[in-house]
């Protein structure tokens, strides 16, 4: 599988499960992908802020973080605030 | 046979072998070519080529020496003038023949006079021929160059035929994630969507959405990247000033503003940026129809927001009408939906279906009205036969039928599976330990310990297991001793959580007594702190109980803050414990 739409496929995985922590071994089982893409694929969405990493290794375990969403701002030009 | 007749077979042959297997790899097409370009038995022959990762790799071709040139340590070949550096770039020297003994190489085994060819993407061919073939090696060189340019129109055929399928993925990938962003419930989901795929999707170091105001000014509405810190610092400097917050970013090397077009006016715009490589065209095409897809979500997720606000009154209505048919007091429903929320959320449910469990928690009483009454209710005035009830009916229709079922003692296993039973299961099992803890007509009320011993009972039975775990970690949080084991018995839980023996006997709750003051008047607080002293002592939050009695959030604080000057007490969990002491079932 392709680097960015694995990047995707995990993205939405911890989106969806907020909560969720995984280890580089459990994210490739539940992906059906190598070991060492899937170890490349977290490290880059951790450089990106989708993911913080606690850990090192084969013992790093992966958590979604929140992006930045302003409750303040309205959506439609003209609207009212949320 | 490796190596061709005459130079001009040899060039021949590769481009046969090049049209004949048009899917070859950039690293199969060097191996050709280094196999093809042995045009004489005395020579032996190696290529490289860059990787998309930016290391090297090492073709084998033909000859005596090649698999020593092939597995030679890449610093050996900088002394050839060859320089292997991890930028992609191959630079050769002008002067291509050198004595292979004066170089590293001689080092490993390898000896001879060779020619290094440079390939257009930056790799080279390199033909090592015994000592004293000098001259022959410089009569094939522009064969060989000719079959450099040959492999290197082939490599850059398949990098062109990668991007084209990578394009072709990105575009699936989008309209797969286009109808999550079409459903998405509310504007926080949308606006996370939007930044996060295209983050992942295009690579980014940095998605952030920029809106339109009223006033003219663009605000930030959302943002991913550079780390927390610097997202944040970005967002609150791109309030003041969106351009000047973007450009002092010094760390991007690159970064795009593509518009968020709504269907009369702009509604701001998504800005993309890289620390490294630029952006494509078709990485400008990608943000395009993203940022199409991502103003329609934006539209009508204001439209839903208004459609959610209408579907919660009306619940609420629904909700008050059940009530008062019903033994429990007022907001017994808001209750038992905020115990059941905590409890999907401590399960890991989405927020799709806790959503769902949400709606089914306040309206878990819909029995109270009958099937049949349900039935008269939803029935269209003109429908002849059931089967024209339109789709809601039915599903209501089956939500009540799911529910007496339930309340009849049927076991999660005998409802059939699905999505139903596990909102159903966690709806029970609170609604159980809510009856134990605050007591019915003809129950008294239990303190927490007693009340999860005695809805743990019935796991496996009648309640989940899996749902009862869950339970007992939300309400030893919400007691502020989360982690802690429920003992095997009321009297062995830990001395805090447990309640001295009553100091007068226990008055069941009627359905008269409104909301529930199981505690005992503790000296010197007035009737309204005792109630919100009680209320704390159910683990519920200030924002919850503002809701039960009807008071503002900061109104219930100073009640809070009063309460604990008044008992001595450093925290609301202190006091939680110092009322389940005074509790009369204890």
């Amino acid at each position: 599988m392709e680097q960015g739409a694995l990047r995707v496929r995990l993205t939405l995985h911890f989106q969806r499960n907020p909560d969720i922590e995984e280890t580089i071994l459990s994210a490739a089982q539940r992906s059906c992908v190598p070991v060492a893409l899937v170890e490349m694929v977290l490290e880059r969405m951790t450089e990106q802020s989708i993911l913080e990493r606690v850990g090192h290794g084969s013992d790093a375990v992966y958590r979604y973080r929140r992006p930045y969403v302003n409750k303040h701002v309205a959506l439609n030009r003209g609207a009212t605030d949320r | 046979m490796n190596e061709s007749a005459t130079p001009a077979a040899a060039l021949l042959a590769l481009t046969r072998d090049l049209n004949a297997w048009p899917s070859m790899q950039p690293a199969q097409i060097a191996e050709a070519l280094a196999v093809r370009a042995r045009v004489e038995p005395g020579y032996s022959t190696v290529a490289a080529i860059p990787t998309p990762d930016g290391e090297w790799q090492m073709c084998s071709g033909a000859g005596p020496q090649s698999g020593a040139l092939a597995t030679a340590p890449l610093s050996a070949y900088r002394t050839l003038g060859v320089w292997l550096g991890r930028t992609g770039e191959a630079v050769v020297s002008p002067d291509l023949t050198l004595d292979l003994r004066l170089s590293h190489l001689g080092e490993h085994g390898l000896s001879g006079a060779y020619v290094a060819i440079p390939l257009g993407n930056g790799g080279f061919l390199l033909v090592l021929a015994e000592v004293g073939d000098w001259e022959r090696l410089q009569a094939h060189l522009e064969t060989w160059q000719a079959m450099a340019e040959t492999a290197d129109l082939a490599i850059g055929h398949t990098a062109i035929q990668r991007q084209a399928n990578t394009h072709l993925r990105n575009l699936y990938a989008i309209n797969e994630v286009s109808r999550l962003l079409v459903s998405a419930a509310d504007p926080d989901s949308v606006l996370t969507l939007i930044v996060d795929v295209a983050t992942s999707l295009l690579n980014l170091d940095l998605a952030c959405v920029l809106m339109v105001q009223a006033d003219g000014a663009r605000r930030v509405a959302a943002a991913r990247g550079l780390g927390s810190d610097r997202a944040t610092g970005l967002v609150l400097a791109a309030d003041a000033e969106v351009d000047e917050a973007l450009l002092g970013v010094s760390s991007l090397g690159a970064f795009v503003t593509v518009p968020i077009r709504g269907r009369q006016h702009d509604l701001g715009e998504l800005v993309a940026g890289r620390r490294q490589t630029g952006f494509s065209d078709q990485d400008k095409q990608l943000l395009d129809i993203w940022t199409s897809l991502a103003s329609v979500a934006l539209e009508s997720s204001k439209a839903i927001e208004e459609v959610d606000a209408a579907h919660e009154a009306y619940m609420t209505l629904v909700v008050s009408a059940l009530e008062a048919r019903s033994v429990c007091p007022m907001g017994h429903a808001a209750e038992v939906a905020a115990l059941a929320s905590a409890v999907g959320g401590r399960m890991g449910l989405s927020p799709w279906d806790l959503r769902e469990l949400r709606t089914s928690s306040l309206l878990h009483d819909l029995h109270l009205m009958g099937l049949e009454e349900v039935e008269r209710w939803l029935a269209p005035a003109n429908a002849s036969t059931p089967g024209e009830a339109p789709a809601w009916a039915t599903r209501l229709r089956e939500a009540v039928r799911a529910l007496n079922a339930m309340w009849a003692g049927e076991t999660l296993s005998s409802n059939g599976g699905g999505r139903w039973p596990v909102a159903a299961g966690i709806v029970k099992a609170v609604h159980v330990y809510l009856d134990r803890r605050l007591g019915t007509p003809e129950r008294p009320p239990m303190n927490p310990v007693a009340a999860l011993l005695d809805v743990k009972a019935l796991a496996g039975k009648s309640l989940d297991p899996g749902v009862l775990a869950a339970l007992e970690a939300v309400v030893w949080a919400r007691l502020g001793v989360e982690g802690q084991a429920l003992p095997r018995r009321p009297d062995a839980a830990a001395p805090a959580l447990m309640a001295e023996p009553p100091h007068q006997s226990p008055s069941p709750k009627r359905p008269e007594d409104g909301p529930p003051t199981r505690g005992l008047k503790p000296a010197g607080l007035t009737e309204r702190e005792t109630e919100v002293l009680n209320l704390v002592s159910l683990g519920l939050s200030n924002r919850e109980i503002a809701a039960r009695l009807y008071l503002s959030e900061a109104t219930v604080k100073t009640h809070v803050s009063r309460v604990l000057q008044k008992l001595g007490l450093p925290d609301r969990t202190k006091a939680a414990v110092h009322a389940l002491r005074r509790s009369p079932t204890s």
